[in-house]
């Protein structure tokens, strides 16, 4: 089932370095709507449920709905299916009472689940819309039997609990993985043992899957009334406009917009462009549904749960050297050439200075011993990412202003040698500006504007000087400035080293209003007829994993099938 | 006598207003005929009081009126204020006279920007004895700096040492020429600062590069000697390249897994650091020359927990 991936279009160089115009980064304008009334439509393609996005949301939404006796055509803008759900560890967080639970001896209720995702002391349950989770509560189950009805293979083992989400007393399960094969799994991870299964079981079916298809409007009856009739796309594959008819709904499962720098700036404006994203190059967190949604009047809900703190929203890297560092991509995978390279673990953060774009340290480099801020801000790495969004002060027109920008990890020959690190290809991404190498400080910092995200200079002077008194709180034994306990190593040894270590965004915990039923609501708070959202991309329910995704997708295939066909 | 047609000369891209100094110059040069004729192949040339320093013929122009050249030239050598007269001479054909013309370039040269590295620099380093660092200069342009003079300052800007830049750039740099140096212990213990700086004499292009400026630490003499042998908990064999901290004192183990480390008297806390290995740091006393044996157990490495993170932590 694994698929060759299409030969790209432009160069790897060329994908990275575009940056916010580039093909898989993040694009400020997205897709513009055109303004085109359903009776101008032609429609090429029709099918009951039109599913948009092949992730852990719209595999479940689709074969539901096709259970329920709908056709259905599923379009997902990657060269394959799968979404995030693909690279994910393919824990799924389902309680409740399952099958799996009960076998382990794990009590557990979907009053339980309700009650752990509405507590109001917790950092990531306070906002979350009662009804929203109350209905994934009451599905917990069935989405699991769902799983199983069509292939998914869980580990038969006692759950795991997550010791770190707090609210949560019941246990995950866990999928096995499907295949070694880095094609077949795209980055050897269990995500596949999931997301294959889901989709030979949905296209057995009958579901038929439209790749490289993206999104680009939805029709409804009028602009800002009436039924959703339909959606257009692109053919990315050089199909021109493909526009399908829903007979019945369409239900848009695009997994969520920390890709879509329009999108998360509303929620965020500290989140702006060079902030890299969680399993990308692979899939995007479009925020397609997002800005199709509001196009035709559709509501966000519940947008604060994509605040700073919000726990699993961002975290620094786990990679640095290279501009996705998240998952660590590795040579041979169908995307590497995108990925640029895999990056390189920091075993000591004593051997490096983090410095903004302006080359001065903001924080104690040695925090973060677990990347995401999980008890929100009340965890130490919440105070170092909130200074990384804001760590730099740039004067313009004598007017000062506190931004975010580019973070590198500063380092010198002796540190490379204790880290062992390989400084080259495919550890580091030199080609495209997220690595550097130079004889002095000053040569260094003249260099970082080769990266497309350092937009202004760094001082070579405001380098040296920040490790000339890094170097003396070494000598000193304290670090006076931000309290990183007993800085031990100098940066002295040429040649000098620089390595994007920016943090990375991930969970999308907020998108468009959506009921129980998983249906999209206005800005008045009434429902768009025909129209139905899950997954990253439905707002009012933050939590972090694939359990949300599949419940979410499960309700709002149940409830597609049962609209009314469209005349 | 035919008409007389007058030569507009230009620069498509003006010279810069600095130039370094004795970096060579690519000036393109334009000359037009308000006439529309043909200049190609006439001379043109750049001098600078009276001396011709470069020259050539214009090739005329497949897309423009304009006829063009480009002349490589070299900046002066010394830095200051220049002015350099680009000619256009007079000349006669097809019945036209076409007169001299000339475009005045003024122009500063600057030092060439140098930066400056100080490294393994003792610390802390015993407050008796010399204390001896290497220094490092880079040009930007990438110049060869052998034989340049560096020295270093104390915190009263009192030279305290001196070197030669080498013939042969620090490994794994492009252009960094060095010199080891030595200093004078200072007097009294304590954190001290120094300041490395390019000095003369300029045999080539002037040079210009900001101070660095370094600290150490100057402790105690030290008086006795620790022996750390490091082995593997399980193999029990000695364990080479682990980093051996005592106190602020470091080394790193041989072979046989034996670091050796002086030190003044006192209590200190000996840890290691060696990745896919760990130990609990152990506490002791330096009244005399003594041994300590560190059983190391392996773990795995950072590369190899980042990449179970996911798979050991069910995110998701």
């Amino acid at each position: 089932m694994g698929r060759k991936r299409p030969e790209a279009a432009v160069g790897r160089r060329a994908f990275i370095r575009n940056g916010a115009a580039g093909v898989g980064a993040t694009a400020l304008a997205g897709l513009a709507p055109r303004v085109v009334s359903a009776q101008e439509t032609t429609w090429h393609r029709e099918a009951d449920v039109v599913v948009v996005g092949s992730g852990a949301s719209g595999l479940p939404a689709a074969i539901r709905a096709r259970d329920l006796g709908a056709s259905v055509i599923v379009v997902e803008e990657n060269f394959d299916v799968g979404g995030h759900g693909m690279i994910s560890q393919g824990s799924v967080a389902l309680g409740g009472g399952t099958s799996m639970q009960q076998r382990h001896g794990i009590e557990d209720s979907a009053d339980q689940v309700y009650l752990e995702n509405t507590r109001p002391d917790h950092v990531h349950t306070r906002y979350n819309d009662r009804e929203v989770v109350r209905a994934f509560a009451d599905h917990n189950v069935e989405a699991f039997d769902f799983l199983v009805e069509n292939g998914v293979r869980f580990v038969d083992a006692r759950p795991h609990r997550v010791p770190a989400e707090g609210a949560f007393t019941f246990r995950r399960q866990t999928v096995a993985p499907w295949s070694q094969d880095l094609n077949e799994t795209i980055n050897n991870t269990a995500g596949s043992g999931l997301m294959r299964a889901l989709e030979r079981s949905a296209r057995a079916k009958g579901v038929e899957i439209l790749l490289q298809h993206r999104m680009t409007r939805i029709v409804r009856e009028e602009p800002l009334a009436g039924r959703v009739l339909g959606i257009a796309c692109t053919d990315l594959d050089g199909g021109g406009e493909v526009n399908i008819r829903a007979r019945q709904a369409v239900i848009a499962c695009t997994g969520g917009s920390s890709s879509n720098l329009a999108v998360r700036t509303i929620y965020n404006p500290l989140l702006t462009e060079e902030y890299q994203v969680g399993c990308e190059p692979y899939s995007r967190q479009s925020g397609d549904a997002e800005q199709q949604g509001m196009a035709i009047g559709g509501s966000l809900g519940a947008t604060n749960n994509m605040r700073t703190e919000s726990y699993l929203a961002l975290c620094k890297p786990l990679w640095i050297g290279c501009r996705y560092g998240y998952d660590r991509w590795k040579p041979g995978g169908p995307v590497f050439d995108k990925a640029g390279a895999s990056g390189m673990a920091v075993s000591d953060y004593q051997d490096v200075i983090l410095v903004n774009m302006l080359g001065e340290r903001f924080y104690d480099e040695t925090v973060g011993t677990h990347l995401f801020a999980m008890e929100g801000a009340h965890d130490p790495v919440f105070d170092y990412l909130a200074a990384a969004l804001s760590s730099a002060v740039l004067e313009v027109d004598g007017v000062r202003h506190r931004v975010g920008g580019p973070i590198w990890a500063v380092f010198d020959a002796d540190a490379a040698v204790r880290e062992e690190w390989e400084l080259r290809h495919p550890f580091v991404d030199s080609e495209n500006g997220y690595f550097f190498q130079a004889d002095t400080l000053e040569e260094l910092a003249g260099r970082l504007t080769e990266n497309a995200y350092q937009k202004h200079p760094m001082p070579p002077a405001a380098l040296r000087a920040t490790v000339a008194r890094y170097n003396t709180f070494v000598d000193l034994g304290e670090d006076r400035d931000f309290g990183k306990p007993e800085p031990r190593y100098k940066l002295q040894k040429p040649p000098f080293y620089a390595a994007w270590a920016t943090p990375i965004l991930h969970d999308t915990y907020a998108g468009l209003r959506v009921n129980g039923r998983s249906q999209v609501l206005d800005v008045f708070g009434a429902v768009i007829p025909g129209f139905y959202c899950a997954g990253e991309s439905a707002g009012g329910f933050a939590l972090h994993g694939l359990g949300r995704a599949i419940v979410g997708g499960y309700i709002a295939g149940t409830n597609a099938a049962e609209e009314p066909t469209g005349a | 006598m035919g008409p007389v047609h007058r030569i507009a000369l230009s620069l498509p891209e003006p010279i810069p207003p600095e130039v370094a100094a004795g970096a060579r110059l690519a000036l393109r040069i334009h000359a037009t005929c308000p006439h529309g004729c043909d200049l190609g192949g006439l001379p043109v040339d750049v001098a600078a009081d009276g001396e011709v320093l470069a020259a050539g013929e214009l090739v005329s122009g497949a897309d423009s009126p304009a006829a063009a050249v480009e002349l490589d030239v070299p900046a002066p050598a010394q830095v200051g204020e220049h002015a350099w007269s680009v000619g256009f001479p007079r000349h006669a054909s097809g019945g036209a006279v076409h007169e001299s013309s000339s475009l005045t370039l003024r122009f500063r040269t600057v030092p060439h920007a140098g930066s400056l590295a100080v490294w393994d620099v003792p610390s802390p380093t015993p407050a008796t004895g010399p204390v001896h660092v290497k220094v490092g200069v880079r040009c930007a342009a990438g110049c060869a700096l052998a034989g340049r003079r560096v020295e270093v300052r104390d915190e009263a800007g009192a030279s305290v040492g001196g070197g030669t830049l080498g013939e042969t750039p620090w490994p794994g740099t492009s252009a960094l020429y060095w010199a080891s140096v030595e200093l004078p212990a200072p007097a009294a213990e304590g954190v001290h600062s120094r300041t490395a700086v390019l000095v003369g004499p300029d045999a080539g292009p002037p040079h210009e590069a900001a101070p660095a400026t370094f600290t150490f630490r100057a402790g105690k003499a030290p008086a006795h000697r620790a022996t750390v042998r490091v082995i593997d908990e399980g193999t029990r064999a000695p364990v080479a390249g682990v980093e051996v901290r005592i106190g602020r004192y470091m080394a790193s183990t041989d072979e046989h897994g034996v670091a050796q480390v002086a030190l003044p008297p006192g209590a200190f806390e000996v840890a290691i650091r060696k990745n896919g290995f760990r130990a609990e740091p152990v506490r002791v006393a330096v009244d005399g020359d003594v041994a300590v044996e560190i059983e190391a157990a392996t773990c795995p490495t950072q590369a190899e927990l980042n990449e179970r993170f996911f798979e050991e932590y069910p995110w998701g």
